[in-house]
C-alpha cells in the first residue's frame, strides 16, 4: 500500500485540526493588521508589526479580552498601494475581521481606510501623521500618533520658552509632505507666539551638500537664535554635520525623522550637541511602562525596539484592546464607539485622548535632547 | 461573414455573462482583484503595441498612466472637495465635475498629447537609448506630481476620488484596447510597424515613413495607458506618485515579457499570472496553522515565486509563454483533431472579416 503513509498523515492531521480547532475555549477575536514587511516601508512598519504581535501575545497570556483571545491576521502591504488596498479588502470581506490596525504612511492609510469605512469597521492608523486623517476617511477612521501640527507646535514652544529664542531660520525638505507640513506648522506657531523668522530655504530629499544653506545662515546679521530643520532621515545627519563643520553652533531642532540611530552615527557625537527633536516616544529607559515594553521586546526578538514605530504598533493593539474591553459588545460598531470614549489612554508613546472624531489624538509629544551622542528625554509635552 | 465572425460574438457574450455573474455574486475583494487584472491587461497590451510590435522598448508607460490617471481624476473629482484639496486650478475648472467617460477619454488624450511631445524628439533613439530616455519621463512625471502640491496633493496622493468604475468599465476598455491594437497590428500600418521593428533601414527602403509610423503607435499606446491610469484611480479611489515609480515600470515589463512580446494573448496571460497568482500565495505568507501544523510567516514569498517564474520562463521559453503567437480557436481545434497546421503570426480566429 503505497498510499498508506499519506493516508495516516492526512487522518492524523484532520484529527489534530478537529482537536485544536473549535475545542480551544472561546472563539478568537479577529484583529486585522496591514504592515509592509517588504519594500521601502519595511524599515518602519516591520518594528510596528513585531511590537503589535508582542502586545497580542501579552494580552492573550493575561486571559484575552472578555475571555476570548485575540487572533491577529496580518497581510504584507509590500509598500505598494494596490497591495495595501487588496489587503484591506481581504481582511474586511474574506477574513471578516472586527477591527484593523496598520500602516505608517498617510497615503497608504488613505488607500485602505475607505474600504474599512464602507464596511463599518474601525481602522486605526499606526504611523501616518497628517492631522486630519480621520476627517478625510469618516467615523471609522482613527489615528494612533499625534498629528504633524502637534510636534511642530511643541518644537516652536520649546524654542521660544526653553531656549529663549526670538528669531529662527527654517530649512525644509521641499520634496516630502511630512517635512513641508511640519515646517509650515512650525512657522505658524513661532510667528504667532511673537518669534520672528529671519529667513528660510528649501533643500531636496537626498541632498549631500548643504553649503548653500549654511552660507545663507552665516550671512544673516544678526544671527538667528535657533534653526528648525524639517528634514528626512539620512539628510538630518548630513546637514547637522556640515552645519557644525561650517562653524554654526546654534541650536538645531528637528522632527521625529531625527529619531534614528544614524543621526549620531553619521554626524558624530560632538556635532550633535545642542540638537533637539520631537518624537513619539523616548526609547531610553524610564523605569515605567516604556522600560517594561523595551525589556519584553528584547526578550522576544533579541534586540531593543528599532524605532518609535515599534511603540506605535504596540500602542495600536493596546488601544484596540482597551476599546474592546470598554465596548458594550464585541461588534465593530460598539468598538468604534468605545474608541471615542477613551480620554485617558496611557501607552508607551504617551498619554492620549481619542475624543475628537475628526483629528489626530490629543497626545503628548516627546522632546529629546542629544547629549554626548545619547538621546536624553527632556519631557512629554502638549502644545 | 460566417463561422469566423460568430466566434468573437460568442466570446463577447460569454465575457458579458461572466462579468454579470462576477458583479452579482463576488465580494469586494474579488471584484477589486479582477478590476486590477483588467487594468493590467490594458497596460500590458498597450505596452506591447509600443515595445512588442513597434520595437520601442518604452519604460515611460507608468508616466502615461500617471498623466491619464491624474487628468481623469482631477476632471471627475467632486466639486465639494476640489477647492480645498487641489486649489491650484483656475476657478472654472474647480467648478467643473466632468462625467466619468469623458474624463477617462480626456485622460487618455492628455497622455497621447504628452506622448507626441515626448515622442517627437525621443523616438529618434532606439534600443537602450530609447529605454533610458523614456525612463527619464517616468522620473520627471513622478517628481512633477510630488512637487505640484496645489495641483496633485503631492506625495500624500490624491485621495477621495469617487469610485466610478466597475468590472463593466474596466473590461469594456480592455476589450476596446485589445480590439484596437489587434486591428492596428494586423493592418497595413501594423505590417509597416513590424517592418520598422525588424529592420529599420529595409523598412525605410520600402517606402515606410519610419518616424510617423513609430510616433502613431507610441501615441495610441500612450492613450490606452492613460485610460488605464484613469480606471486605476477610480478603482482604488486614490492616486499617489509612488504608484507610478520604478516598481510599476518593472511590473509592466515583466508582465509583457512573461507573456511574450508581440502577442496580445501573451499580454493577457502575463497580466493574469502577475495579478492573480500572488493572491493565492499571499495566504501562505502570513504563516499560521493548517491542519494543526504550525508554519512560520514567509514574508516576501510572493516576490520570490514571481521572480522564480520569470527566471524559469526566460530559461525555458525566452520568447515568453505565448511567444509572438496568438490564441486561435481554429488552430486549437485543428490541433485537437491532430491536423496541426503551420501557423503564422496572422492566423487568429478573432478576425473581423
Amino acid at each position: 500500500m503505497p498510499n498508506l503513509c499519506g493516508r495516516i498523515a492526512l487522518a492524523s492531521a484532520l484529527g489534530l485540526a478537529v482537536l485544536t480547532g473549535p475545542v480551544g475555549a472561546a472563539d478568537p477575536i479577529k484583529l486585522g493588521a496591514i504592515y509592509s514587511v517588504t519594500g521601502g516601508y519595511a524599515v518602519i512598519e516591520d518594528p510596528a508589526l513585531k511590537a503589535a504581535k508582542l502586545a497580542v501575545k501579552e494580552i492573550n497570556a493575561a486571559g484575552g479580552i472578555k475571555g476570548r483571545p485575540i487572533e491577529m491576521i496580518h497581510y504584507d502591504g509590500k509598500s505598494t498601494l494596490a497591495d495595501i488596498a487588496n489587503a484591506a479588502q481581504r481582511l474586511v470581506h474574506e477574513d471578516k475581521v472586527i477591527a484593523i490596525i496598520g500602516v505608517a504612511d498617510s497615503g497608504f492609510y488613505l488607500a485602505s481606510a475607505p474600504i474599512a469605512q464602507d464596511a463599518g469597521i474601525p481602522y486605526l492608523d499606526t504611523g501616518g501623521t497628517v492631522p486630519n486623517l480621520p476627517e478625510q476617511v469618516g467615523e471609522f477612521g482613527h489615528m494612533m500618533p499625534f498629528g504633524d501640527d502637534y510636534q511642530a507646535f511643541v518644537a516652536a514652544d520649546y524654542a521660544l520658552n526653553d531656549l529663549g529664542a526670538k528669531t529662527a531660520f527654517l530649512l525644509r525638505d521641499a520634496d516630502s509632505d511630512y517635512t513641508r507640513a511640519i515646517a509650515a506648522f512650525f512657522k505658524e506657531r513661532f510667528t504667532e507666539k511673537g518669534g520672528k523668522l529671519l529667513d528660510e530655504s528649501s533643500s531636496h530629499l537626498g541632498d549631500t551638500d548643504y553649503s548653500a544653506h549654511i552660507t545663507r545662515i552665516r550671512s544673516l546679521n544678526p544671527q538667528p537664535d535657533v534653526i528648525y530643520a524639517a528634514l528626512n532621515p539620512g539628510d538630518d545627519a548630513t546637514f547637522v554635520r556640515q552645519a557644525r563643520e561650517g562653524g554654526i553652533t546654534l541650536p538645531i531642532i528637528g522632527g521625529d525623522a531625527f529619531d534614528n540611530p544614524d543621526l549620531v552615527k553619521n554626524a558624530g557625537a560632538a556635532n550633535t550637541e545642542n540638537v533637539y527633536f520631537t518624537t513619539h516616544m523616548a526609547l531610553t529607559p524610564d523605569g515605567g511602562i516604556v522600560q517594561k515594553f523595551i525589556d519584553a521586546y528584547k526578550a522576544e526578538y533579541g534586540i531593543p525596539p528599532e524605532n518609535a514605530f515599534a511603540g506605535l504598533g504596540y500602542d495600536s493593539v493596546l488601544l484596540m484592546a482597551e476599546a474592546m474591553n470598554k465596548a458594550s459588545e464585541l461588534s465593530s460598531k460598539a468598538i468604534n464607539d468605545a474608541i471615542f470614549t477613551i480620554t485617558d489612554f496611557n501607552g508607551v508613546t504617551g498619554k492620549a485622548s481619542f475624543a475628537d472624531p475628526k483629528r489626530a489624538p490629543d497626545k503628548e509629544v516627546t522632546l529629546i535632547a542629544v547629549r554626548n551622542g545619547k538621546f536624553e528625554l527632556i519631557g512629554n509635552r502638549k502644545p | 461573414m460566417g463561422a469566423r465572425s460568430t466566434v468573437p460574438f460568442i466570446a463577447i457574450l460569454l465575457l458579458g455573462a461572466a462579468l454579470w455573474v462576477a458583479e452579482t455574486t463576488l465580494n469586494a475583494f474579488y471584484l477589486q482583484v479582477l478590476g486590477l487584472l483588467g487594468i493590467n491587461i490594458i497596460l500590458t497590451v498597450s505596452l506591447n503595441l509600443a515595445a512588442g510590435y513597434g520595437g520601442m522598448f518604452s519604460l515611460g508607460h507608468p508616466a502615461f498612466a500617471a498623466i491619464g490617471g491624474y487628468t481623469a481624476a482631477i476632471l471627475a473629482y467632486p466639486v465639494t472637495l476640489k477647492a480645498s484639496r487641489i486649489p491650484g486650478y483656475p476657478e472654472w475648472l474647480l467648478q467643473m465635475e466632468v462625467p466619468f467617460l469623458p474624463a477617462l477619454l480626456l485622460g487618455g488624450l492628455t497622455a497621447s498629447v504628452v506622448a507626441v511631445l515626448v515622442g517627437w524628439p525621443v523616438l529618434r533613439l532606439r534600443g537602450h537609448y530609447l529605454a533610458v530616455a523614456t525612463l527619464g519621463l517616468t522620473v520627471i512625471v513622478q517628481v512633477g506630481i510630488v512637487n505640484l502640491v496645489d495641483y496633485t496633493r503631492g506625495a500624500l496622493g490624491l485621495s477621495g476620488i469617487p469610485k466610478h468604475t466597475n468590472l463593466w468599465w474596466i473590461f469594456g476598455f480592455a476589450l476596446a484596447t485589445i480590439y484596437v491594437v489587434y486591428r492596428l497590428v494586423h493592418s497595413r500600418f501594423g505590417r509597416a510597424l513590424r517592418a520598422v521593428r525588424d529592420d529599420y533601414i529595409a523598412a525605410q527602403m520600402s517606402g515606410v515613413n519610419v518616424a510617423r509610423t513609430r510616433l502613431i503607435a507610441f501615441t495610441v499606446s500612450a492613450f490606452f495607458a492613460g485610460a488605464a491610469g484613469g480606471l486605476l484611480g477610480h478603482l482604488l479611489r486614490i492616486l499617489t506618485p509612488g504608484q507610478f515609480s520604478f516598481n510599476a515600470v518593472f511590473i509592466g515589463v515583466a508582465m509583457m515579457i512573461l507573456g511574450g512580446m508581440g502577442s496580445i494573448t501573451g499580454s493577457v496571460v502575463g497580466a493574469v499570472i502577475m495579478t492573480i497568482l500572488p493572491q493565492f500565495i499571499i495566504p501562505f505568507e502570513r504563516g499560521g496553522t493548517i491542519f494543526g501544523a504550525e508554519f512560520p510567516a514567509l514574508n516576501g514569498l510572493t516576490q520570490i515565486v514571481i521572480a522564480l517564474i520569470l527566471i524559469l520562463v526566460m530559461l525555458v521559453r525566452p520568447e515568453g509563454l505565448a511567444g509572438s503567437r496568438e490564441f486561435s480557436i481554429r488552430e486549437t481545434a485543428a490541433r485537437f483533431r491532430g491536423r496541426r497546421k503551420e501557423h503564422g503570426v496572422d492566423i487568429v480566429a478573432v478576425k473581423g472579416k
